[in-house]
């Protein structure tokens, strides 16, 4: 199936609002902001569909308003299902002068043969910020199909006033590179990724934190590292996508106070 | 030849058969050449701190799978990329790549790693050749409109001093595994003999990949290598460290 989806926003008195919102289904977007007066705006990204099926052919735009700031909340696992021809999703995220925005999806579940591709390109202009999280499973474990998928490969692009900043380029093929490989997954059957960027953080400082903070965890191997300007990366491995997900989750939490210290 | 490519500043002695080339990828591929490549472990001594690196063949695992799955869809792409790029003599291209290779290097280690041996680099080869691209390069990075990196001078000198595109990157490939098997044999520690047993056995596998990177999938540039990038991330906070990444 083929399924658009186009979020705007727009600045209302200093507060971010939904602007022109457009989906055809199985999408569809729900405004969950609770805090009417707050200045973010919290979006609900809903599918009517079970999951991803094959052939399915997604493409999202969403632009947030300069200073505006949104976050995308997604409602449950992603699930890819068993496919032949395989399955597409286009993502482009652009930000203004001044704007956040938080995407933290909850995990994608790769069912046996399923073959997922996504490309997401993320365009970023003057002091904006910028949350974005990706946790892959190895499938439905305890249904005995542990990296039983064909391929899943998710392209993410940053750009900064249109220069290429970070390139994450996650690609898996479990039948022809072993995800326990030294160098890859090396035992582990979840993985993470997230990119926080602002530019009026210590990343340096910040990295230290979150390494404090992720060091209480047991059973995921870790590592944060900044990046060349105004950001870091973290990168796990772990067995479950719960806890990746909440370590993810009071990460970007963490981030979130501290750009709220530094008003912005 | 084209306008790109260079003689090297040096006394001119006619060399025999296609003797010059061969001394340039000599020259560029040394691994003792004073860039400082025998500083950076690539994130090998966390895997000897934790255990995981531990003998012959433990350490044989680290480089067949660091040359197969991180150089060969990151630097060595770029040396081939970057090479391509010197052959039109596309400056752009060049500025592109370098900054695709500082964004596909997200672990600091890596990419100061990268940036250090690639100025260092620039500035003992740059003096010796009078090239407009290499010196386009450098004006760009002076500029800060470029990173600068290893792998991409690599590739743009290769190309300058007429070595071919499958030599240079036999020769990137090589003075990359000697470097892991040196550091090998230092950290783990291992015996010089079974270095050289780990640099006979993988022949077959530099050859293989030297035919992959001749034309590198641009789709696959930057392939995320998790275990690999934590460790060297992770190394940034070993308690001791003989090793710069």
């Amino acid at each position: 199936m083929k399924a658009k989806l186009h979020i705007q926003t727009i600045l209302s008195e200093g507060n971010t609002k939904l602007g022109n919102c457009y989906f055809s289904p199985p999408f569809k977007v729900m405004n969950i902001t609770e805090d009417k007066r707050g200045r973010d705006l919290h979006l609900m990204l809903m599918n009517s569909s079970p999951g991803v099926l094959d052939d399915d052919d997604y493409e999202m735009l969403i632009e947030v308003v300069e200073n505006g700031s949104l976050q995308l909340h997604t409602q449950s696992y992603q699930r890819l299902f068993n496919m032949q021809n395989g399955a597409v999703q286009k993502m482009t995220v652009k930000l203004q002068n001044g704007a956040s925005f938080c995407y933290l999806p909850h995990p994608s579940v790769p069912h046996e043969k399923s073959s997922f591709v996504a490309k997401n390109n993320i365009y970023l202009k003057d002091s904006c910020s910028l949350v974005w999280g990706e946790i892959l499973t190895c499938g439905r474990k305890l249904n005995g199909e542990v990296f039983a998928f064909s391929k899943y490969h998710s392209i993410t692009n940053i750009f900064l006033n249109q220069k290429l900043i970070v390139k994450e380029n996650l690609l898996m093929q479990p039948s022809l590179l072993s995800p326990n490989l030294m160098g890859q997954m090396e035992g582990f059957t979840h993985q993470a990724s997230l990119v926080l960027y602002n530019e009026s953080i210590d990343m340096t400082v910040f990295c230290d934190a979150i390494y404090e903070h992720l060091s209480l965890q047991e059973g995921i191997e870790f590592g944060v590292s900044s990046l060349q300007k105004n950001g870091l990366v973290l990168r796990l491995l772990g067995y479950k996508a719960e806890q990746l997900y909440d370590c993810l989750k009071s990460t970007a939490a963490m981030f979130q106070t501290q750009t709220l210290l530094h008003g912005c | 030849m084209s306008n790109n490519k260079v003689t090297l500043n040096a006394e001119q002695i006619p060399l025999l058969g296609g003797g010059g080339a061969l001394l340039s990828l000599l020259h560029l591929t040394d691994p003792t050449l004073p860039i400082g490549g025998f500083s950076h472990s690539a994130g090998l001594e966390t895997y000897v701190q934790q255990g995981l690196v531990k003998d012959t063949a433990s350490a044989k695992e680290f480089v067949v799978q660091m040359l197969s799955q991180n150089l060969r869809f990151t630097d060595a792409a770029f040396v081939s990329l970057a090479y391509e790029a010197a052959s039109t003599n596309d400056l752009q291209k060049i500025l592109l790549l370098d900054d695709e290779c500082t964004a596909v290097k997200l672990p600091k280690e890596m990419r100061v790693a990268s940036n250090k041996l690639g100025l260092r680099l620039m500035k003992i080869f740059q003096p010796m050749t009078d090239n407009q691209l290499l010196n386009n390069y450098a004006l760009a990075i002076k500029n800060q409109d470029a990173l600068g990196h290893y792998c991409i001078a690599f590739g743009l000198y290769g190309y300058a001093v007429s070595i071919s595109k499958a030599d240079a990157l036999y020769g990137f490939y090589y003075n990359a595994a000697v470097g892991f098997v040196t550091n090998a044999v230092k950290l783990v520690p291992l015996s010089q003999q079974s270095g050289q047993q780990i640099l006979f056995s993988i022949h077959g596998l530099i050859s293989e990949l030297v035919a992959q990177t001749l034309e590198p999938d641009e789709d696959l540039i930057g392939l995320c290598c998790s275990g690999f990038d934590i460790k060297s991330m992770q190394h940034e906070r070993l308690y001791s460290r003989l090793y710069m990444s």
